[in-house]
């Protein structure tokens, strides 16, 4: 009697794991290699043709931009390049593109920003993951700056492509660290705190 | 008839020695007020000294900083007009060494400016579309690509620029 009861509760707890593993498991499988390129271009180079209609986040009509435009940029001496992978959990800038961005930040600050896309700058964001069924996962970055900050919040979520890739644009003078903005990536169930950007 | 000559002696004799004291007391009052007079004369006078000195002195200071920050202006802009006069500068600046550089001319330039506007407060509204200027020429020197022809348009305006911008520092020269 106790030995079929025992059996019973056995089964039992067997058949909730074999419900339950499935769902589980991406959460369980190592996170994926990310490589993140950064690229500074001006904005009506990233938004064809002539810029975003009014500021960054309000952009919708804009060429869309494939990895092979980018490619064919950065052969352009105007447009620098940084790339690294994830992890570290960090988006470095690099000496170069860090000047940019300060050059940039001096001629149209937050404060006074230029009202002229051939002015402004921007950094793509190009993602590339590396997963075995790329279409099925959604990635986010979001960016979060401290309380206070002129800076806005933002956050922008797409689907991976079929070779694991996404682009996304950011205005360029949020990456200064001196504003102290910090970046959270997530892919599928896989989070990443990039924290604040460094040098 | 000798008793009334002694008393009338005496009353003159006392009459004499209040005269006496009250013209004394008077003489010694207007000493004592002349001496006070002549003191306080003094006091004001070596208290205008003492203002002077540090008038002068303070002057001396606004003149030292004037000259100082000056020279810190000049240096970086004439730095700047030899930056775009370089032929290596055609293209974009991409060197760490150049790109330095350029950071300090727009720093030393902003702080030789911040420091004159303490003496001046009018500058900054005369100077800003200056400083303005070079922040413009240092992002597109570093971020664009460039064409002689523009550079030569950048270094033209730039002159125009300068030439108002030691205007008005020669003014602040004389206010300080």
């Amino acid at each position: 009697m106790r030995e079929a009861f025992h059996d019973r509760v056995w089964r039992a707890l067997a058949l909730v794991f074999l419900c339950i593993t499935p769902s589980s498991l991406p959460a369980q499988i190592e996170r994926p290699e990310v490589l993140v390129s950064l690229y500074f271009v001006g904005e009506v180079e990233a938004c064809r043709p002539a810029g975003y209609p009014s500021g960054m986040e309000t952009s919708v009509r804009c060429e869309p931009l494939t990895f092979e435009d980018l490619e064919a940029m950065v052969r352009r001496p105007e447009v620098t390049r940084v790339q690294h992978g994830i992890p570290p959990e960090q988006l470095r800038l690099g000496e170069e593109l860090l000047d940019s961005i300060d050059a940039y930040r001096d001629d149209c600050p937050l404060t006074r920003p230029c009202s002229h896309p051939s002015r402004r700058y921007v950094v793509i964001l190009a993602f590339e993951v590396d997963v075995s069924d790329p279409v099925d996962y959604e990635i986010t970055i979001r960016r979060e700056p401290p309380r206070g900050s002129r800076v806005e919040p933002y956050s922008a979520t797409g689907a991976l492509s079929g070779r694991g890739r996404w682009i996304n644009h950011q205005r360029a003078d949020v990456f200064l660290p001196a504003y102290g903005v910090r970046w959270r990536l997530d892919i599928g169930s896989w989070s990443w705190d990039l924290g604040e950007t460094v040098q | 008839m000798s008793t009334d000559h002694g008393r009338e002696f005496r009353q003159q004799l006392a009459l004499l020695l209040i005269d006496k004291a009250v013209i004394g007391g008077f003489v010694l009052l207007l000493g004592f007020l002349a001496q006070a007079g002549l003191a306080e004369r003094d006091r004001l006078a070596a208290q205008r000294e003492r203002a002077r000195e540090a008038a002068l002195s303070v002057s001396q200071v606004f003149t030292e900083i004037v000259d100082e920050n000056r020279e810190l202006i000049v240096k970086a802009v004439e730095d700047l007009l030899a930056v775009l006069n370089q032929s290596e500068t055609a293209g974009r600046v991409t060197s760490t060494e150049a790109r330095n550089r350029l950071r300090n001319i727009v720093e030393n330039l902003e702080n030789g400016l911040n420091q004159l506007a303490r003496i001046n407060p009018e500058l900054p509204a005369k100077t800003d579309g200056f400083l303005q200027q070079v922040r413009r020429i240092r992002s597109d020197l570093v971020n664009r690509r460039r064409d002689p022809e523009v550079l030569q348009e950048d270094q033209e305006s730039l002159s125009a620029g300068y030439t108002d911008l030691l205007v008005h520092l020669r003014t602040t020269s004389v206010l300080a």
